[in-house]
């Protein structure tokens, strides 16, 4: 009979600890449910889209080639009519690409094309709360977790007679 | 040592089917807890708001200048009046963020959108205007 005792005191053990699991997973499924009221990765396409569509008029950049990286931030920032505003962070990045020096390199099974960056220019929000310059250059093609969203668009341009690739970057992390 | 011996007559039928009865209702009391908060969360006030101020900063971010933007907020009227918020008070663009109030302070959520950007209630819509 004192086994029976035991067993009674074993499966209430049991029972609770059942039931803390089942509590746990589903805290944890609804909490991954809420973020897909993350719109980071929209929002990071919207701004990339909308920084190509007033710094690219016919074709051509409106920023002398040579003096992109020597632009102030708030020339673009006043030219796209964008404010960095707190509670989210920002990250615009503009590249350009020399066209004439693209190659394709092997890379493994696959064949990339590797260019020659020309200049570039990048722009953050201030106070970020992750390095979103980092997550959206160096950490390109990384998969992490749902939050930090990189929008990459490339277009050629002309300017001087010569082409360029223009990579804008946007990017934004909900904080 | 002293020996213990269990006699199951110690316990009253009536003792084993209250046991049994409170043992039920606590399990059901702890799934409707979780029922309740696996709604609340998913479909409650508070996913609207985040909702609908991350849709309305969208469109604000993605508009060009002279738009007009009209939002159907009938189906949050009813909300409204339940938590007692004033009309004026629902939706409110400020500085850069949209604040949304379904319940209590509601959401705020910001645009980077740098224009000219008005917003104010007309009958079932929300309207907001970019200049």
């Amino acid at each position: 009979m004192k086994n029976k005792k035991g067993s009674e005191k074993y499966l209430s053990i049991w029972w609770y600890f059942c039931l803390a699991v089942i509590l746990v997973g589903v805290v944890v499924a609804v909490m991954r449910f809420q973020t897909i009221t993350n719109v980071s990765k929209l929002d990071a396409d919207v701004l990339s889209s909308r920084v190509l569509d007033c710094v690219v008029e016919n074709g051509t950049l409106i920023f002398d080639i040579n003096q992109l990286n020597q632009l102030p931030k708030k020339d673009v920032k006043s030219i796209c009519k964008i404010n960095f505003r707190e509670g989210k962070d920002y990250f615009v990045g503009l590249e350009v690409y020399n066209l004439t020096s693209c190659k394709e390199v092997p890379d493994g099974e696959e064949i990339v094309i590797q260019c020659n960056i020309q200049t570039k220019n990048y722009i953050s929000s201030e106070k970020q709360k992750i390095d979103l310059m980092d997550r959206c250059i160096n950490l390109e093609g990384v998969r992490t977790s749902l939050m930090p969203a990189c929008s990459y668009k490339n277009i050629v341009i002309e300017q001087a007679g010569q082409k360029y690739i223009l990579r804008v970057i946007g990017g934004t992390y909900e904080k | 040592m002293e020996k213990r011996s269990y006699r199951p007559g110690n316990k009253s039928k009536k003792g084993i089917v209250m046991g049994t009865v409170v043992f039920i209702l606590l399990n059901i009391a702890f799934f409707a807890m979780l029922l309740f908060f696996v709604v609340d969360r998913c479909t409650g006030t508070s996913m609207k708001e985040k909702v609908l101020a991350r849709e309305i900063a969208l469109f604000i971010n993605s508009a060009e200048p002279n738009t007009l933007i009209l939002f159907n907020i009938k189906k949050y009227k009813e909300i409204i009046d339940k938590n007692k918020i004033k009309p004026e008070d629902f939706i409110k663009l400020e500085d850069g963020r949209v604040r949304v109030v379904l319940a209590g302070s509601g959401v705020v959520y910001p645009y980077f959108s740098d224009y000219k950007i008005e917003g104010k209630l007309s009958g079932d819509f929300f309207e907001i205007s970019i200049k």
